[in-house]
């Protein structure tokens, strides 16, 4: 049964983009543009990874990981961040206050845009893994 | 120090015959009067008044030799007749003191030139008998005079010459003395205030190199910002150094600076470009990954034989290639000097326009945002619709930005007006916001350079690019700040047709 991956990213090229390529690789993919839809795909779909834009509109992308993390149906599915451009423009601050919050795990990826097509199917296909080694 | 331990003074006979024996009468012309003179470090004779030595004192013969009987002029003057400016007839005619100055080319004397008195001899009861000229060596005198009038005019010619701005202060910061150049473009300063002069200020500034000069004695340096008499701005590197008196201790400041605007203005060209280029690099790097994710998402729907994925990847390439195309704009925008594509545009429907693009912002910052202008239609007027259109649009989103950073009692308001200024023969574009202002060190560098105070929000850019689309224009931006509070920004555009003017940078 291939694995499911939600993508969430508020760019629908993006979108396109990523579930083209996972598609090509054998996964299964669902798509979400904002923070209310993915939480609701994920609690339907339950998805074996999610990859995350954190910079949606509102900084939406960082709340959506902290629900999804307190939420205990969904804690354990692998988030792997794919975001925009992290020095200059936008606010590095919270990223890192993000990353290193200890009441929340770490995601278990970051990768930021543009994406190395190979280095995200690399990052994806570990965290898959992991999960089955730590089921096992 | 006895008189007679004097060496020559030992066989007094010899040195000093007596008067009598060397034609001189002892009264006009003692011993004892001789050998004073004899020790004295200038030329001493007593000429006749047929203008013969009748008697030189050692520093005179040591020099000229043997002189006694030959005619005053040979010995002093190197002449074979008179001099026709000889001064004696004062002292020998008149039988007055006389003194002047006298040159002495050609003689084998070592002075050149020497400061002669002349005092008349006369016997008790007797006409003038001969005169006592006593010659001073001036050389060394002169020549340290003249040396120090070389100095200064050396000093003046640096002082007036060199391409600075030159003025000696006092601690209070008084001019006391200002280089032509200084006072060309800065007005009569001496006797004003440094702070007054240069910056249009009340008060000292709150960091002076000056001041630190009077403090340590040290040389200081600082960059400043400073205004021409006729209002132009002007960047400047400042040197200061302390000028002390004889014990070491500083009593003025000598203060130097060089214009460096058209430095600056490069440093900030060069600035913006690596800021430009980075970003540019940035786009230029999304834009590659969109055209790839776009290619990636052709290719698989030829390959899995999906025309509707293909067309969707064939979109991706399209706004790849559409956003390189803004990119490239946007570049030239800001890079070059463009003429402004005018048009004939009513510049009521040009603000509401804007106005009517932020409404939505300033709704979502809760600030209130209205436009204000004349009832009745105004003329059109010539200008690069989309290029002031940007420059209004900077001004508005500053002016929602700045009152939505106050977290104060106020509802933020931002209003936009359309005015006519007659007296000028310009249309203005005003933005006035109730925000925070803009304090006066930012209001300094305001249009030159990447100023931000929304951190990592803003580039810095908009008024640098609102700037040059009005110079382009031939207008200006002006501004005026309230207070503390509130501020003023004008896009003053000229009402007749212009050209627009050459960037100067």
């Amino acid at each position: 049964m291939p694995k499911k991956i939600l993508i969430v990213d508020d760019e629908p090229s993006m979108l396109t983009y990523l579930s083209t390529l996972f598609e090509d690789n054998g996964y299964q993919t669902i798509t979400a543009s904002n923070a209310q839809e993915a939480y609701e795909q994920a609690e339907t779909h339950r998805p074996d990874l999610i990859t995350l834009d954190l910079l949606m509109p509102d900084k939406t992308g960082i709340k959506l990981y902290r629900d999804l993390k307190k939420n205990e149906t969904l804690a354990h599915i692998p988030v792997i961040i794919v975001t925009g451009f992290t020095s200059g423009n936008f606010p590095m601050i919270d990223f890192r206050k993000f990353i290193y919050e200890r009441s929340i795990p770490g995601p278990q990826g970051f990768l930021e845009k543009p994406v190395e097509p190979g280095l995200l199917l690399g990052e994806v296909k570990k965290a898959l893994e992991n999960i089955k080694v730590s089921s096992a | 120090m006895r008189w007679a331990s004097l060496p020559w003074n030992k066989p007094q006979e010899a040195l000093n015959p007596p008067a009598a024996k060397i034609g001189i009468p002892d009264t006009l012309l003692d011993g004892g009067a001789r050998a004073l003179l004899d020790l004295l470090p200038c030329y001493v004779s007593l000429i006749s008044p047929a203008r013969e030595v009748l008697w030189a004192n050692k520093a005179l013969i040591r020099e000229a030799g043997q002189v006694t009987g030959l005619p005053c002029h040979q010995i002093y003057r190197a002449r074979h007749s008179p001099c026709p400016d000889c001064q004696l007839g004062v002292a020998l005619e008149q039988g007055s003191v006389s003194v002047w100055e006298e040159s002495l080319p050609g003689s084998n004397l070592s002075a050149t030139h020497t400061l002669v008195q002349a005092v008349p001899l006369q016997e008790r009861g007797a006409g003038i008998q001969a005169a006592l000229k006593i010659s001073t060596d001036l050389s060394p005198f002169r020549a340290r005079q003249r040396q120090l009038e070389l100095s200064q005019r050396e000093y003046r010619a640096l002082f007036e010459g060199v391409p600075c701005y030159i003025s000696v202060q006092d601690r209070e910061f008084r001019i006391l003395k200002a280089n032509r150049l200084f006072e060309r473009d800065f007005g009569r300063s001496q006797g004003r205030r440094c702070y007054e002069v240069y910056k249009g200020r009340q008060q000292k500034c709150e960091v002076c190199p000056v001041e630190r000069s009077f403090e340590d004695g040290q040389i200081h340096f600082s960059e400043e910002t400073v205004r021409r008499s006729s209002g132009e701005p002007m960047e400047m590197v400042v040197y200061t150094a302390p000028i002390t008196d004889h014990l070491g201790k500083t009593f003025a400041v000598m203060e130097m600076s060089t214009e460096i605007t058209q430095v600056k203005r490069l440093q900030r060209a060069l600035a913006s470009l690596g800021q430009a280029v980075a970003i540019t690099a940035h786009s230029i790097k999304n834009i590659l990954s969109g055209l790839e994710g776009g290619a990636y998402v052709v290719q698989s729907g030829l390959r899995r034989g999906d025309p509707a994925l293909a067309a969707k990847g064939f979109e991706m390439v399209k706004d790849g290639v559409g956003m390189a195309g803004r990119l490239v704009q946007d570049i030239l925008l800001i890079s070059k000097a463009r003429t402004p594509n005018h048009r004939s545009v009513c510049p009521q429907a040009l603000a509401a326009g804007v106005v009517s693009l932020f409404e939505k912002k300033a709704a979502d910052l809760g600030v209130e945002l209205c436009l204000l202008q004349p009832e009745e239609k105004l003329d059109p007027i010539s200008v690069d619709p989309d290029a002031i259109h940007t420059a209004l649009a900077n001004l508005v989103s500053n002016g929602l930005e700045a009152c939505a950073s106050v977290q104060g009692l106020q509802t933020g308001r931002v209003q936009v007006k359309v005015l006519e200024l007659p007296e000028e023969e310009c249309l203005a574009f005003q933005v006035e916001d109730n925000g925070p202002g803009v304090n006066p060190e930012v209001q300094e560098r305001l249009f030159r350079e990447m100023v931000s105070t929304k951190g990592s929000a803003g580039t810095g850019l908009g008024l640098v690019v609102t700037e040059k689309i009005l110079r382009e224009h031939g207008g200006k931006v002006r501004f005026h700040c309230a207070s503390q509070s509130g501020t003023v920004f004008q896009l003053v555009i000229p009402r007749r047709p212009c050209l627009g003017e050459e960037d100067q940078t």
